[in-house]
């Protein structure tokens, strides 16, 4: 099926760029909707979407820095797993009403400091790894994918305001993980 | 409008701006995680065409295949209702049966005179041994004067020797696991039992043909052809077991492209047909795909659990018939000009397409072998 809609493409540049995309990264692809889905038909279909999706928007795809494409690939394998429908989606996103988010501290805004410090951008890039799955997802989808606010709203399916909140939270997270790390001298 | 000067409305595009740089480059290090993962991989632009044909061919294999369930039960139930009417009539009909008997009591070896014991000698020097390869083979120790190695038909669990001198011939089968064999004893010039070595034999004259057929443990032996009757029993006198053992070290297999077939478990060929290259590898979840090019010809050998199942359409094929392939039983499929192979073994499935010649592709098939 995907190689059909990839033959379908008219343009012959932007055919042979989802091609050389699919022979690449299919596989990886694949093994990552899998561990998200956990059902091989569901990650086998959910990678047919995340191509269909690739080529309605192959365009932009193609402005997608070569040494950042596998990390946007996986970006929106992991998006597309998302669905409420999905019953054996892993995850799923965090309500902004709900009580975990409740729980999660906000420290404020993050120091202006922290915008002029080379070493910061490197250290919040680690502290990215400490913070739960569900953030780290969500600023990947606004960030890597490039997603705006009220196409995010209409995924997750709250308002364009929760979703800004929630990625302020996030930010704010990685930062406090970040400072957490460095009063503990990691 | 929105008054974006706001403390608050400054604090936030300055985090955004931050964590773009930030995502940024987690972006690159995630994707050099991911490239790693996968390994060396350079872009071929000739291969692009390529692939589009060969994942063509087999999803036009999958999609055809959802048809020929209802015609094998089509097809298994003409021959239900063949089997039920024919024995309805054998069962009906006393004539029928007396006339199925006697056809039967003709196919079967009966005992006609008392046995001919013959001495057999204890010779052990092997005629062509180099030819006598397979597994417990047995090989002559005699052969009739002027006769001399013609040809041999080396199939699984059977094989055959072929002799000949001028128009006269003789062949030697060894056929493994068939412990008894059918005769047809209609109208035949001579029939007894005989004595080959330990064992019964069974002797038959039919049109100046000799055969000789006896059995030994699994293994099912006999001799046969125009040469004088008294040469056809001495050479079956002659066979003897050349003691190429099962139990021997195991053969060393050279493989095609070993380096490809680097996961757990995996099989690979030792035999491709000349020219035939590598191309690629598409890896699934539980398989591994490589396809082998050579002008427009084409194999592609397909590993995968045994949970995925194979479908083949063989609606219209030319040929559909099982075989065996490396003591497992296989599906041999001919449409349209391509060549299918299906096989399980323990958990795993095998697949081999190809435009090539069946023999070809059966060869290919026969020589994948465990190499991890």
């Amino acid at each position: 099926m995907i190689t059909m809609m990839i033959s379908a493409i008219e343009n012959d540049f932007q055919r042979e760029f989802i091609t050389e995309i699919y022979k690449k990264y299919y596989s990886a692809m694949l093994k990552k909707a899998f561990s998200l889905l956990d059902n091989t038909e569901d990650a086998e279909e959910l990678v047919q979407e995340v191509f269909a999706d690739l080529i309605a928007r192959v365009d932009s795809v193609m402005t997608v820095e070569q040494k950042k494409l596998p990390a946007y690939l996986m970006s929106a394998v992991k998006y597309c797993a998302y669905d409420e429908n999905r019953k054996q989606s892993r995850w799923h996103f965090v309500d902004i009403e709900s009580e975990e988010i409740g729980h999660i501290p906000d420290d404020g805004p993050i120091p202006e400091e922290l915008y002029l410090k080379t070493e910061a951008i490197v250290e919040l890039k680690s502290a990215l790894e400490k913070i739960p799955e569900k953030y780290k997802n969500l600023l990947e989808f606004k960030y890597i994918l490039g997603l705006s606010d009220s196409e995010l709203s209409a995924k997750f399916k709250i308002s364009e305001g929760a979703v800004r909140t929630s990625l302020m939270r996030a930010r704010r997270k990685a930062c406090s993980v970040m400072r957490e790390g460095e009063e503990n001298g990691i | 409008m929105a008054y974006n000067l706001s403390e608050k409305a400054i604090a936030e595009k300055y985090e955004d701006l931050l964590f773009t740089k930030v995502m940024a480059l987690y972006a690159e290090e995630e994707s050099k995680k991911i490239l790693s993962e996968l390994g060396e991989e350079t872009a071929d632009p000739k291969a692009v065409q390529k692939l589009f044909d060969k994942k063509e061919r087999s999803e036009n294999l999958r999609t055809l295949w959802k048809y020929s369930k209802k015609i094998l039960q089509f097809a298994a139930m003409v021959v239900f209702v063949a089997v039920v009417s024919v024995s309805s009539v054998v069962v009906a009909s006393a004539e029928v049966r007396e006339t199925v008997a006697e056809a039967i009591y003709h196919l079967v070896l009966e005992e006609h005179e008392e046995y001919t014991r013959v001495s057999i000698g204890e010779s052990t020097n092997f005629v062509d041994p180099e030819i006598y390869t397979w597994d417990d083979a047995y090989a002559p120790t005699y052969i009739p004067d002027g006769y001399c190695f013609d040809d041999i038909l080396d199939l699984i669990n059977q094989q055959i020797v072929f002799y000949k001198s001028g128009d006269n011939y003789f062949n030697f089968k060894q056929a493994k696991g068939a412990g008894f064999s059918y005769q047809n004893t209609e109208n035949a010039e001579l029939t007894k039992t005989i004595s080959i070595g330990e064992s019964e034999g069974f002797l038959i004259v039919n049109n100046g043909i000799s055969t000789v057929t006896w059995s030994i443990d699994d293994t099912l032996l006999s001799v046969s052809g125009t040469a004088p009757t008294e040469e056809i029993i001495k050479v079956a006198e002659g066979l003897k077991p050349l003691g190429n053992s099962a139990s021997e070290p195991e053969e060393e297999y050279t493989f095609v492209d070993p380096e490809i077939y680097d996961w757990e478990g995996a099989y690979a060929p030792t035999y491709m047909p000349e020219g035939f290259n590598f191309v690629e590898c598409v890896v699934g979840l539980d398989s591994h795909s490589n396809t082998y090019e050579y002008n427009e010809k084409f194999v592609i050998i397909e590993q995968k659990n045994k949970n995925y199942a194979t479908h083949i359409d063989t609606e219209n094929a030319q040929i559909v018939k099982n075989i065996i392939i490396n003591n497992c039983e296989a599906l041999f499929i001919e449409k349209d000009g391509l060549a299918y192979i299906t096989w399980g073994y323990e958990d795993t499935l095998f697949f081999i397409c190809g435009n090539i010649k069946s023999s070809e592709i059966i060869k290919v098939a026969e020589g994948i072998k465990p190499i991890n």
